[in-house]
């Protein structure tokens, strides 16, 4: 099995650098990184994967077996550290992945340097103590209202174009990678991500973590960054004037700023 | 040049027809929100859809805001990565919450606009009403969840009747098996010969049913082991020996290339699809020669490419049917007629073919014969030990 192929990894960057793993959340693939990564690309070895199942990673190497929990996706990002030699990592995940970065921190810590987890969320299900946002109800929606989207785009064949898409080019190599995706193998990745209880695992993270925050965010609302946060023992808080879960999209200047101080030298 | 009509009323007017007009009033919802989502206009068919008044929304409530929990959830995930990053989202499906809670499951098409420094300004929505549109999808997802029970619930039906049809059959096959050796008068001896065909076949019909549901249901693993080639090529060839004397045909059988001592695989699945093929080839020869031949050549360091192929030159198959040959059933039924048969054997040995990673070819021409192929890369059990062989 090679693993490059398999979660179509891109390396960018001096090699000898040292490396910025960007790990994409649930629905997304590697593209949404496009508008932070320059920044980064000078003076970091950088590695874009996509999670098995998303984006143009080998379907074929997708089991509902491996992938039943998060672990699956942390072990596959250790492979790929391993395949790739890669010591001293940053690892930063958006959504989901934060979780991946954190049991792949667990698993080897000597491997990974420095956290940056963007809307993190251990829990996204209410529970006694603790809010996550969400009740089972509304993740059973979801799966369905995946269904139906699923469904709609594949028989949305005839493209409807609106407005003045900056870069028409780009829309078909997007819908493409993000229209990829077996509805079977989304919803099970929503049914993955939105039940998983990571809760128990942060505490026991060493490693030094940025957390950012957008102000409004309807996936991990602020109350759950600031759990998250005090929850890990080395952990800081960024609260972003962004709103939104995805602050790497849109807004990614004030991203890249936030990470630049706890990067250090190097960023 | 056309002729110009003349309604009957010329002084009727032609209303004034705005752009306002045809906002307000399009057959679509359209909304124009803020780069962070904020309700900033609307036009009247989406008031009127969704039961709430300008005030309760225009700078008052966010896009997501309308949207229930999951589908707040979508459009965080799906709907603004997409839209950030390629400008213009089209058909996403979603549900509204209108005034009175009612979902109005509606399609949705949107526009980010930019200004001159590429910041982005505003974000402009249509929606169309999904309510039929919804109702087919969930119609068809609810009929194929139903058919695919149904196909389900068919195959564990037929597995346990074929199942249940095997045990009183083998005791048939057992009884007359006896009773041929029991004194018999001609004819007795005659019908004891038709009951043998009759059950046999009968037996080979549940067999295969059997075979065909255990491989459809993915029970049909390999079971891999060490086993010796020529031994398995022998005797798949030995056992077909009697029934090509009887019909006064040729069998023959060659081993090339570098033979490994033994491989690594079903050998219980290869030997049935030899025997398959070789039993169809006979079947369907009348004069000339049935012929078994193996090939092996080395695969990289520790693996043996083994290509099978048998020939006949039997009756062929026509050029229509060669291409569904290895679907099920696929046997004509004017040769089932004529030369019996289940029509099940190709569609067996092409899924046992490619439990082993291989592929089952055919290449026939009417009333000149057929060579049924196949290629599998096999482990070596012993990478010194070959032998080469160049009958």
């Amino acid at each position: 099995m090679d693993v490059l192929k398999r979660n179509n990894i891109k390396v960018l960057g001096p090699a000898a650098a040292q490396p910025m793993m960007f790990v994409h959340g649930f629905g997304c693939d590697q593209n949404m990184w496009r508008f932070v990564v320059p920044a980064f690309e000078s003076s970091y070895r950088i590695v874009l994967l996509d999670l098995v199942g998303a984006g143009n990673s080998d379907l074929s190497a997708w089991s509902s077996a491996k992938y039943q929990t998060l672990q699956g996706h942390a072990d596959d990002v250790l492979e790929i550290c391993r395949a790739l030699t890669l010591e001293d990592v940053v690892f930063v995940g958006h959504s989901v992945s934060a979780m991946i970065g954190v049991l792949a921190a667990l698993a080897e810590p000597e491997r990974f340097a420095k956290l940056v987890l963007i809307g993190p969320s251990p829990r996204y299900i209410d529970d006694a103590g603790y809010v996550g946002g969400f009740s089972l109800e509304d993740i059973e929606q979801l799966l369905e209202s995946l269904d139906s989207n699923y469904l709609g785009w594949s028989s949305a064949m005839a493209p409807l174009i609106m407005g003045n898409p900056q870069r028409p080019e780009l829309s078909a190599e997007l819908e493409n990678s993000f229209c990829r995706t077996d509805p079977n193998i989304a919803r099970h990745f929503a049914r993955v991500t939105f039940l998983s209880d990571n809760r128990a695992d942060l505490p026991l993270v060493r490693t030094p973590t940025l957390i950012l925050q957008c102000s409004e965010d309807v996936i991990a609302p602020p109350a759950v960054g600031e759990y998250v946060t005090r929850s890990m023992p080395a952990a800081r808080l960024v609260m972003m004037r962004a709103t939104g879960h995805c602050p790497n999209l849109s807004a990614p200047e004030e991203t890249i700023a936030a990470m630049r101080p706890f990067l250090g030298t190097n960023g | 040049m056309a002729e110009r009509l003349v309604d009957s009323r010329p002084e009727l007017e032609l209303p004034a027809e705005t752009t306002e007009d045809l906002y307000e009033n399009a057959p679509c919802g359209y909304m124009s929100t803020s780069a962070g989502g904020l309700i900033l206009r609307a036009n009247r068919t989406f008031f009127l859809w969704t039961g709430y008044q300008s005030d309760q929304v225009v700078g008052h409530r966010r896009f997501y805001d309308l949207l229930p929990p999951a589908g707040r959830i979508y459009y965080e995930t799906h709907y603004v990565p997409l839209l950030l990053m390629q400008g213009s989202v089209r058909e996403i499906a979603m549900e509204l919450i209108c005034a009175d809670l009612r979902r109005l499951p509606v399609l949705l098409n949107a526009a980010l606009l930019r200004d001159a420094q590429g910041q982005a300004q505003v974000i402009r929505i249509t929606l169309f009403d999904a309510t039929a549109r919804r109702k087919y999808e969930q119609e068809l997802l609810r009929e194929r969840r139903h058919a695919e029970q149904a196909t389900q619930d068919k195959a564990r039906f037929i597995a346990m009747v074929s199942h249940e049809i095997r045990s009183p059959l083998s005791a048939i096959v057992a009884v007359r098996q006896m009773l041929e050796k029991t004194p018999l008068s001609q004819q007795q001896a005659h019908l004891v010969r038709m009951l043998k065909s009759s059950s046999e076949s009968l037996l080979g019909l549940v067999n295969n049913v059997l075979d065909l549901g255990r491989l459809e249901s993915g029970h049909g693993a390999l079971e891999l082991h060490e086993f010796d080639l020529r031994a398995l090529v022998s005797a798949s060839f030995e056992a077909m020996r009697a029934r090509a004397e009887l019909k006064g045909i040729a069998l023959e059988q060659t081993i090339t290339g570098e033979v490994p001592q033994s491989v690594i695989g079903d050998a219980l699945k290869i030997n049935q699809v030899l025997t398959n093929l070789l039993s169809n080839a006979l079947k369907f020869t009348e004069h000339g020669a049935v012929r078994l031949s193996v090939h092996c050549e080395p695969a990289g360091a520790e693996s043996v490419s083994i290509t099978f192929s048998v020939c006949d030159t039997g009756i062929g198959i026509p050029s229509d049917r060669l291409s569904n040959i290895f679907e099920e059933y696929a046997q004509g039924e004017a040769v089932r007629t004529r030369y019996g048969g289940t029509g099940l054997g190709l569609a067996i040995s092409n899924r046992l073919v490619k439990l082993h990673g291989g592929e089952l070819r055919v290449a026939s021409e009417p009333g000149r014969g057929s060579t049924f192929r196949f290629t599998l890369q096999l482990k070596r059990q012993d990478s010194s030990g070959t032998t080469s062989t160049g009958d």
